[in-house]
């Protein structure tokens, strides 16, 4: 009788023991889950597809993003956009600078940032990064604020980032103040 | 239980919501950046101006070298006709300012003078590439420089072969050696069928310059990294003149027309872009497409014609076209005593070097050469008495003189087909009694080879090569093997001198004087 109780109480601290690592392991993988699902839900949940004609708020600012662009809204003055394809993404925020000392902050002291009159009327001073990137501010010149914008560019299959420099013109052209 | 579906619930939630997540397209292209009106290309290769090119036998090549004033010349010209006479006068009025330029600065007049023996000058097309030399190295070479390296170059090369379109670009440099004083381009084109000229510039309309000129400032904007969707403009008369300055460079080629844009441009654009004021030549295609609505009629046909075999007229016999001895160093070579069986193998050496020559033929040898008088003609060489049998004139009677002179002048004319209007008296001999009978000019000659001695070839290839000067009238005989034989040399060496060989009538600007006794131009 006392054996027949040992042995009722070892399969029952099994139980337990099994029963735990099985709780374990589905907490773990709901966190691994939540890690990796979650951050670009909650992403998501402020994303859009742009028309190509509805203007996107940036603070002082607005863009008119290209068409079928991906817009995700960061903060109430910035926001990240990226091409159907997703090689080009730009982080776009009015900062309140005038183009030619916000331009300065994102490029490298080696580069020389140049200066166009843009289409849309404003002034665009950009200066070209490693491996296609690109930093340019938009805005009136020796005026703030103006709109930064950081680009990255990385091309499926080795193309090149050049491919990409009439999408950058379209988007420096679409920003309005 | 319920703690089992919340973290169900709060899973699918997440599912469905990551799911909805724009995804990446991968078929998606970026924008392709509107399509460039002008691009750069790389300079036009010249075409051959050689006798198997497409203009070998189209043009009549001159060469000029003055070492006294200190110039050398190489230019084409076209075969002489109403629609191609214009033409003809722009490349010569160029030589002639070359030269005009050179007398100044020299304080020589300009007077045709042959050069020394070995001077090189028996060819005298555009030679390939040359107007593209850098200046003083065209200065410095022998074969396009003046003596020395100090004066004028002129060199020439043909930009458009296209139906009856024709354009040569002609450029003149001068200087001292090192010190380049002017280097000026001039690109000429002729339509041979309308006979209308006109300078490369001309083969725009007006407004070209700035409609090209803002495609050219878009190019290398674009060149230099360029975002804006700004189209360029021309924005000041610098510009303008830069562009227009292009436009006097155009020549045709596959890709449309192209031009040269010089070296120093810039504009506000390019200068705010950071861009450097050009440092070198840049040529630039016009598509057809482009082009077709800036250019000039005379352009609209260069370009409908481009790409047709050149269809402009085929030069005259060497004898038969206006020489003009007051640019170039004239010698008529002449021979005396035939035709015989020799004078078939000097028409041959002549026919080569595209050379012309007077023969004064014996009127008693006409019927037994006929064929060989026509030939002369046909050839455009010049037939002249030398009376019937070869007498000395002064011991005949009038009436004999007058036979002698009249048989052998209809039986060459009808032999030859044409007008026999000279004659040269039989070893010389003439009286005032021979001259008034004769009723023509009498053509003697200022250098006699003695080739009748039968000299060794060399001896004789010299006295016919070296002796001569600008205007000479050179004596041999048609009947000496000698002289057959050396003919070829003969040529050669009067050629690398820099003559241009004439007929007398062209020695004597195309009219022989009335009367008289002529042993040389005056």
């Amino acid at each position: 009788m006392i054996g027949d109780a040992r042995r009722g109480s070892t399969a029952r601290r099994w139980e337990i023991a099994l029963a735990c690592a099985a709780a374990l392991l589905v907490i773990a993988g709901v966190a691994f889950a939540a890690s990796v699902a979650v951050p670009p839900t909650i992403a998501n949940l402020a994303s859009e597809v742009s028309d190509g004609t509805a203007a996107t708020e940036l603070g002082d600012a607005s863009v008119v993003v290209p068409a079928e662009w991906v817009i995700t809204r960061d903060s109430a003055d910035a926001i990240t956009v990226r091409t159907p394809d997703g090689a080009l993404r730009a982080s776009l925020q009015t900062v309140h600078e005038k183009p030619a000392d916000a331009v300065a902050q994102g490029a490298g002291a080696d580069a020389a940032p140049r200066s166009e009159l843009l289409a849309s009327g404003l002034t665009v001073m950009h200066a070209d990064l490693d491996d296609g990137d690109l930093v340019a501010a938009v805005g009136t010149p020796d005026a703030a604020p103006s709109v930064r914008v950081v680009v990255q560019v990385r091309p499926p299959d080795g193309g090149a980032p050049a491919a990409y420099r009439a999408a950058i013109g379209d988007l420096l052209e679409g920003i309005r103040r | 239980m319920r703690a089992r579906w919340t973290v169900a619930a709060l899973a699918a939630a997440a599912l469905v919501l990551s799911a909805c997540a724009p995804a990446s397209r991968g078929g998606w292209s970026p924008p392709e950046p509107a399509p460039d009106a002008v691009t750069v290309t790389d300079p036009v290769p010249e075409i051959t101006a050689a006798r198997s090119g497409p203009l070998g036998a189209g043009i009549v090549p001159l060469r000029v070298r003055n070492d006294a004033v200190g110039i050398q010349a190489r230019v084409a010209m076209l075969p002489a006709g109403a629609t191609t006479d214009a033409f003809n006068v722009q490349v010569e009025q160029i030589v002639r300012a070359a030269i005009a330029d050179r007398v100044a600065v020299s304080g020589t007049a300009f007077v045709p003078t042959p050069s020394p023996v070995g001077a090189g000058l028996g060819d005298r097309r555009c030679a390939a590439g040359s107007t593209g030399l850098p200046a003083a190295a065209l200065l410095a070479d022998p074969a396009f420089g003046p003596a020395g390296g100090s004066g004028a170059a002129v060199v020439c090369g043909f930009v458009a072969a296209d139906g009856p379109i024709v354009g040569e670009r002609v450029r003149v440099v001068s200087g001292e050696g090192a010190v380049i004083r002017s280097d000026t381009t001039t690109t000429l084109y002729a339509d041979v069928q309308t006979g209308e000229t006109a300078t490369a510039d001309g083969l725009w309309a007006e407004g070209a310059a700035a409609a090209l000129g803002a495609h050219v400032a878009e190019g290398l904007r674009r060149d230099a990294g360029a975002l804006s969707r700004r189209p360029a403009t021309v924005a000041d008369d610098a510009q303008l003149a830069a562009i227009q300055a292009a436009l006097a460079t155009t020549v045709p080629s596959d890709e449309g027309l192209v031009i040269t844009l010089a070296a120093g441009f810039t504009s506000p654009d390019l200068a705010e872009l950071g861009v450097p004021v050009t440092t070198a030549p840049i040529d630039f295609a016009i598509p057809a497409a482009v082009a077709s609505g800036l250019v000039s009629p005379l352009g609209a046909r260069l370009l409908a014609s481009y790409g047709q075999p050149y269809s402009g007229p085929v030069v005259a016999p060497a004898g038969t076209r206006a020489v003009d001895c007051t640019l170039v160093p004239c010698v008529a070579l002449t021979y005396d005593d035939g035709p015989s069986d020799y004078t078939p193998g000097i028409l041959d050496e002549l026919a080569a070097r595209d050379a012309a020559a007077t023969f004064f033929a014996l009127g008693q040898k006409a019927q037994a050469h006929a064929d060989t008088l026509a030939r002369m003609t046909r050839e455009g060489h010049e037939v002249a008495g030398h009376t019937w049998s070869h007498p000395h004139l002064p011991q005949l009677t009038d009436a004999q003189i007058a036979a002698q002179i009249v048989d052998s002048t209809r039986a060459l004319e009808a032999a030859s087909g044409q007008d026999v209007t000279a004659f040269r008296p039989p070893y010389g001999e003439f009286s005032p009694r021979v001259l008034a009978v004769a009723a023509m000019p009498a053509i003697t000659w200022d250098i006699d080879t003695l080739d009748w001695q039968g000299p060794a070839d060399d001896v004789l290839i010299a006295r016919a090569v070296e002796q001569p000067r600008a205007g000479s009238i050179v004596l041999q005989h048609d009947i000496q093997a000698v002289t057959a034989r050396t003919a070829g040399a003969v040529l050669d060496g009067l050629l690398d001198r820099g003559f241009q060989l004439v007929t007398v009538r062209q020695l004597f600007g195309g009219e022989l004087p009335a009367s008289g006794v002529w042993r040389r131009a005056p």
